[in-house]
């Protein structure tokens, strides 16, 4: 009875023990279970999402990396570029203007003469038309130098302006690069620093060593062999110790390289958003110029019409005749009118070479930095959503790992295992349970 | 009968004895001992003091005549920077290993681990460190050093330098160079973005297969070596050395022989 009763508790421990076991792993008995996090993050169900969070991320920021404004000497080349052809565009309005203006000239001139004719009256010969003509000709000539000045001005402004912009650009990459610059000594402080504590400790380790083998040297009685081998000894200890430096000096080397790109990259990165913001504040200040401009161009062609009547009535045209004094003022509105009406569309040209200027001037400054700004915001909203996933997903790994450890008695869970010992691994168990969790 | 007694005493023993280790395992939040106020304090005076230094020293190199002399000055910077962090933290980092250690010799600890690896269970000491760092004498340094921990840590810098290991990563990291140095080439001659994109993305998928085919066999090779050494010495499991705190068993000379 004692032995039947016997087997049955063995038989029922022995039972307990096997079930005890994690499907896949070693009895759990020692109570301590982990968890390779790393692991089970990229067998998540969501792992791919992160990873392309990663992979855009990587693309975003490469893709602005060949972007040209950092680049002082490319920049100012196609300034020069620009200006260039923003000069040959006005010119070529100036000489669309001045052939409008002969042929209204002529026009004018007909127009007048034809009237004193036909009224058979003409004061002095062509006397009435060289004046009307002349008056308009130094009318359509004082209205062309307010436009001259006024480009003139806005030129100038525009030089002074990029200037400025340049200087300010040029500034900023100075200081970006001894920043990067004093960083990068930091840190090759820092690793040389960790050198030089190599080479002490090992220097100390060692010590005992050397002291013993100089110890023995110093004995007179030695033979030549044995003196050697201690010498090579001794030579071997040093070799070690340099080695093992050069090992770190090599290592250091590489993380050097690694940060020297990484700073690089941030430089750049900087230095892009500052550029954006230095020509956007730019491009505001011309487009205000520009308008001030255009108001006062405008308002002071308008102001020459007056002067231009003064003029002709400064040219007793009240006594002549009425008919041809009404023929001539006729002719003197009609001129003003189309005056005006040249003017305004040569104004309007103006105004568009201007404008051209500005928008290419934004198109080469402002909208790379406004692309630029955007990718960074870009990145920089992914760069939250990826953590923000990973913390979750590292959080679903824990809490399962938690959850299963519980159900499986363990005492202790670790999170930080690299590899697996006779412990209770929850690893392929976490990713089964999550897998099921989000299919 | 009284063999199969002796066999079932065992048996039923067994689990509790082999459970026993269970409550060896303690933690510390680190952070919390770094935000005390002495360690703060060290921090801020350092900081003072090497940005002070930085100062004197960025004139010295600047007067620098030649790349002996610079070399020279930033020698000088470094020794004084190592020796001043060596003055303010030695002592407090000191009395904070002697005070873990009190602590988990009194509580009878054979591995202390940092409080962010672990996820249930263990024996939190934080507040004893805390207790015995902030008090008024010093703490007293435990006669007998740590009994043998079946939990295990390893030095994965060391295994870096094992020479198989090395050589797949040096050879990844000239693949990545020269990868890298193809793709500046091609981005510079690209006309859009777009086909910069297209670049790029070929590019992180060629690195990414890479490093798999490079590295990823010497990865799993390590972690198997690893796990066999962990297995032979009857450890429970190996964590990386950054998040031992005191204690353990390191791993690392075994696993750097079984991989030579």
């Amino acid at each position: 009875m004692h032995r039947a009763l016997l087997a049955a508790a063995l038989a029922v421990i022995l039972a307990g023990c096997a079930k005890g076991g994690a499907p896949t792993q070693t009895p759990d008995y020692t109570g301590v279970g982990y968890v390779r996090v790393d692991d089970a993050v990229r067998h998540h169900p969501l792992y791919p999402q992160l990873k392309q969070y990663d992979e855009e991320i990587a693309l975003l920021s490469g893709v602005g990396i060949p972007t040209p404004p950092a680049d002082p000497a490319e920049l100012a080349r196609r300034e020069a570029q620009l200006q260039g052809d923003l000069r040959a565009a006005a010119d070529n309005a100036k000489t669309q203007l001045a052939r409008l203006q002969d042929r209204y000239e002529r026009e004018e001139r007909e127009a007048v003469t034809a009237a004193v004719k036909s009224a058979a009256q003409a004061p002095g010969g062509s006397g009435g038309a060289g004046v009307v003509g002349g008056v308009a000709s130094g009318y359509r000539q004082q209205a062309h130098v307010v436009e001259q000045r006024a480009q003139q001005s806005f030129d100038a402004y525009r030089t002074q302006v990029m200037t400025q912009d340049r200087a300010q650009l040029a500034a900023a990459a100075k200081r970006l690069a001894d920043e990067a610059d004093r960083k990068y000594r930091d840190r090759e402080r820092a690793l040389n620093s960790s050198e030089a504590q190599l080479a002490q400790q090992l220097a100390q380790k060692s010590a005992p060593d050397r002291l013993e083998l100089r110890t023995k040297l110093q004995n007179l009685a030695l033979d030549d062999a044995s003196r050697q081998a201690l010498q090579n000894q001794l030579h071997a200890l040093d070799q070690a110790d340099a080695d093992q430096v050069a090992e770190l000096r090599n290592r250091d080397q590489r993380t050097l390289q690694g940060y020297q790109s990484d700073l690089q990259r941030g430089m750049q990165k900087q230095m892009n958003a500052y550029a954006a913001n230095v020509h956007r504040d730019t491009n505001v200040k011309l487009e205000q110029r520009a308008g001030l401009e255009r108001t006062a161009v405008a308002q002071r062609v308008q102001a020459l019409a007056p002067q231009v009547g003064a003029q002709l009535d400064g040219f007793q045209l009240a006594s002549l005749p009425p008919r041809l004094r009404a023929r001539i003022e006729s002719i003197h509105q009609d001129f003003l009118n189309r005056y005006r009406a040249d003017a305004q569309g040569e104004l309007e040209r103006f105004n568009k070479t201007r404008d051209a200027l500005s928008q290419r001037y934004a198109q080469l400054h402002g909208a790379a930095g406004a692309a630029d700004a955007r990718t960074a915001k870009e990145v920089a909203r992914l760069q939250h959503d990826r953590d923000t996933l990973y913390a979750r997903i590292v959080d679903q790994v824990e809490s399962t790992a938690r959850l299963l450890g519980t159900k499986r008695g363990l005492k202790v869970v670790l999170g930080g295992a690299i590899a697996a010992g006779t412990g209770v691994d929850l690893t392929g168990d976490v990713e089964r349970s999550l897998e099921q969790s989000h299919a | 009968m009284a063999g199969v007694l002796s066999l079932l005493a065992c048996l039923i023993a067994a689990p509790a004895v082999l459970g026993s280790d269970v409550s060896d395992i303690g933690y510390v939040d680190e952070a919390a001992i770094g935000r005390l106020p002495a360690f703060e304090g060290a921090q801020r005076q350092f900081n003072d003091y090497r940005q002070s230094l930085e100062q004197s020293f960025e004139a010295q190199l600047k007067a620098a005549k030649s790349q002996a002399d610079q070399q020279r000055v930033q020698q000088d910077f470094q020794q004084r920077v190592a020796q001043r962090q060596q003055e303010l933290f030695g002592p407090l980092f000191a009395r904070a290993q002697t005070a873990i250690a009190a602590v988990a010799a009194n509580r009878s600890l054979t591995v202390v681990v940092d409080k962010r690896i672990v996820l249930f269970g263990g024996l939190d000491i934080t507040k004893d460190v805390v207790d015995l760092v902030t008090g008024p004498g010093a703490p007293v340094t435990p006669v007998n050093s740590p009994p043998p921990s079946s939990v295990g840590y390893i030095d994965q810098e060391a295994l870096d330098q094992t020479p198989r290991i090395k050589a797949a990563q040096d050879r990844f990291v000239a693949y990545r160079q020269d990868e890298e140095k193809r793709l500046q080439a091609q981005l510079a001659q690209a006309k859009s973005d777009g086909r910069r994109h297209e670049l790029l993305a070929q590019s992180y998928t060629d690195l990414d297969q890479r490093q798999q085919q490079i590295l990823g066999p010497v990865i799993q090779e390590t972690q198997n070596v690893i796990s066999a050494v962990a297995k032979k010495r009857g450890l429970l499991l190996v964590l990386d050395q950054a998040s031992r705190v005191y204690g353990g068993t390191d791993v690392t000379n075994d696993v750097v022989s079984a991989l030579k």
